[in-house]
């Protein structure tokens, strides 16, 4: 071991040289990400009265009266717009986590333990309609939207979101699933737990990581997503805060700064539950990897 | 508690058979070892009485009652897994009153006996804190304790002792005698190891392939092992086998019964048999044989009265004894020249001799050897022991 040292320290000393290369070049390509991001934020605070021409990402004004106007906008009954697709948007991407997961928990916890006709197709069914585009079945799913009469209702979004989430949902928990020991259920069986005992009350309180990187991938989709909510919802009453982004880009009239503080304000539930679950979420995520 | 009786039970994945017909019974408060090599059926066996795999044919019974279609809740087992296998978000009283609180038991009882379990086992300190926070040792004695607040007619464990190094191993081997000696309770415990079967077991029952080799105490299993298998089995090291072949020794005068006195001749090992050696030969007949010799039971001798010869391989000295691992020295004997080329690499085979400690033969050494009075065993060439003692 000794001899081995006055190599290793020149090695490393070469090492640490070398590492000032790459972070040069990683310089521009991280300024290249976040220039959008700023820019919107420059947007943003660069207020109502309209937008500089200029390239720079930084803001030249800190002016919030675009936030006020985004978070303060009523129809004219008087009903607080921003409240009621804040609220819409909450409640269609909790209902639809809530959905998805009750679905995609038990599907997955049935694909993962038994063997029954159809398991096989079952599952490759599943990741097949992940193949396809969203917007291939925005038609059919228009129709049958139509035909329940749910257009223009939560319940209508809620149900389009939960269903398509499900499959993406079924395969992270069955992966999960796949790794937990089979003797802690055969224990509980021989405890004299049911089937359901044994999910509600061993796998699902053991599977919280994953069902934490689940429900928040569900929650972000639903929150996030744009091309049905805009084709199901009509009424601005009823939108959800994306859909409402997009109005503020109109055939004549683009509001950019309005458009850029709505993105932030929308963005910023999503950040803030990723920095709280972060933890969960790279444990959620490299679950099963390594066995312990 | 309960007797579990296993008849004809057998097991098939498709068309392979990995228990074969078993016929097997625990007698009730009787801790029976089932033993035997990874792959053999042991655990399978052990899976169809707890209920985890289904029968494929025979009868099992429990307390007198036919279980094949019983679920597992309903057989009144408890089962200790090797994994342990308790549940990780719960704390190790719960994980202990699980069971109970399932079946709807009073609380006041359920605390009373996890209370108990936990006094007994040593477990008190430990009841708040979860499974990661305890030692290998500790995780296994709650897996314990869980079956015990169960109070079942009939405890199963399942290679319980795998996972734990070896000085913990021989801590827990005297808990689980301890808890056998308390409760008097119906006991089916697999192992592969042989010496946990050798001082657990009131009764071993070896299995081979699928198939029971012996039941019996462990005495008996040691001192008459039914067949080669069983021989090499169990006992550490393991029991010299021999190929040998019977023949009538002219040169003798006539045993003691009036037949002929048999020489066995193995090539590198050549003796005449004598007491119950000579006894099974007579039995058995003219022929091959495999002559069975454990490591004690050979002792170092005068060359004029070798009856084998080691040529030392590896030497291992242990302390309370040595262990010299060798061949059979090459054509010791004329009758050696002889022989196919075959038969001589086939008698050429490892063989061990345990010396007394102060015995440090150096490599490449012959040690020249002889039985010790009265040991050794004859196998016919099916493998099955041949038994001139009467006893059973």
């Amino acid at each position: 071991m000794n001899d081995a040292q006055p190599t290793a320290q020149p090695t490393a000393k070469r090492r640490g040289r070398y590492a000032i290369v790459p972070h040069l070049l990683l310089v521009p390509f991280t300024f290249v990400t976040l220039y959008p991001v700023l820019y919107v934020v420059k947007l943003a605070l660069s207020g109502t009265s309209g937008a500089t021409a200029s390239a720079a990402p930084w803001p030249t004004r800190f002016d919030l009266s675009a936030f006020s106007t985004v978070v303060g906008r009523t129809d004219a009954n008087g009903t607080w717009l921003f409240g009621a697709q804040l609220w819409n948007s909450l409640v269609i991407s909790l209902l639809t986590t809530v959905l998805g997961i009750v679905l995609a928990a038990s599907a997955a916890y049935g694909f993962a333990r038994f063997e029954f006709p159809g398991r096989r197709v079952g599952l490759l069914g599943f990741l097949a309609t992940q193949m396809f585009p969203g917007i291939l079945t925005l038609i059919p799913l228009y129709v049958l939207i139509e035909a329940l009469g749910l257009l223009d209702t939560t319940a209508g979004l809620v149900l389009v979101y939960a269903t398509s989430a499900v499959p993406f949902c079924t395969w992270t928990l069955k992966g999960y699933f796949d790794t937990l020991p089979k003797d802690l259920e055969e224990s509980a069986i021989l405890d004299g737990a049911s089937r359901l005992t044994i999910f509600l009350r061993i796998i699902l309180p053991l599977s919280a990581p994953a069902i934490a990187v689940t429900a928040l991938f569900s929650f972000m989709s639903a929150w996030n997503e744009f091309v049905l909510a805009h084709t199901f919802l009509s009424s601005e009453a009823s939108f959800t805060l994306p859909v409402q982004i997009r109005n503020y880009v109109g055939d004549k009239e683009v509001q950019w700064a309005l458009f850029a503080a709505a993105s932030l304000i929308v963005s910023l539930p999503v950040m803030a539950l990723f920095y709280a679950l972060e933890r969960h979420l790279v444990g959620g995520l490299t679950a099963g990897g390594v066995k312990g | 508690m309960a007797s579990v009786e296993l008849e004809h039970l057998q097991k098939r994945y498709g068309d392979t058979l990995v228990v074969a017909s078993l016929d097997l019974q625990v007698r009730d408060g009787e801790l029976l070892v089932l033993v035997g090599p990874s792959g053999c059926g042991k655990s399978t066996t052990l899976r169809m009485v707890a209920g985890l795999e289904e029968i494929s044919a025979g009868t099992l019974k429990i307390g007198g009652r036919v279980a094949n279609d019983l679920s597992p809740r309903d057989r009144d087992i408890a089962m200790v897994f090797q994994s342990y296998a308790l549940y990780p978000h719960m704390s190790v009283y719960e994980n202990m009153a699980f069971g109970l609180r399932i079946r709807k038991l009073d609380p006041a009882d359920i605390d009373r006996r996890v209370r108990d379990a936990a006094r007994f086992l040593e477990l008190e300190p430990l009841l708040e804190r979860r499974p990661k926070a305890l030692s290998g040792g500790q995780r296994q004695r709650v897996a314990m304790g869980r079956a015990v607040v169960r109070e079942p007619a009939v405890f199963l464990f399942d290679e319980p002792l795998s996972n734990l190094d070896a000085k913990l191993r021989v801590q827990m081997r005297i808990e689980v005698a301890r808890l056998h000696e308390r409760l008097r309770a119906t006991i089916l415990y697999v192992t592969h190891d042989q010496v946990e079967a050798m001082t657990l077991a009131d009764r071993i029952a070896v299995m081979h392939k699928g198939v029971l080799q012996q039941v019996a105490s462990p005495d008996v299993i040691y001192r008459q092992p039914a067949n080669t298998f069983v021989a090499t089995f169990i006992g550490s090291p393991a029991m010299n086998l021999w190929p040998v072949t019977l023949e009538a020794d002219a040169t003798v005068a006539p045993g003691a019964a009036g037949g002929p006195t048999f020489r066995a001749d193995g090539g590198c090992v050549q003796l005449t048999l004598k007491g119950n050696l000579g006894a099974a030969a007579a039995q058995l007949g003219p022929g091959p044989a495999t002559l069975g010799v454990r490591p004690q039971d050979l002792e170092p001798c005068a060359e004029n009265e070798a009856e084998l010869r080691l040529r030392v391989a590896v030497v291992e000295p242990l302390g309370a004894e040595t262990y010299v691992y060798g061949n059979a020295a090459e054509k010791p004997f004329a009758a050696a020249s002889s022989r196919d080329e075959a038969t001589v690499e086939r008698v050429a085979s490892p063989s061990i001799v345990r010396l007394d400690p102060q015995t440090r033969p150096r490599l490449g050494d012959v040690i020249p050897l002889r039985l010790r009075a009265g040991a050794g065993h004859l196998f016919a060439a099916d493998g099955l022991r041949v038994d001139a003692s009467g006893a059973p």
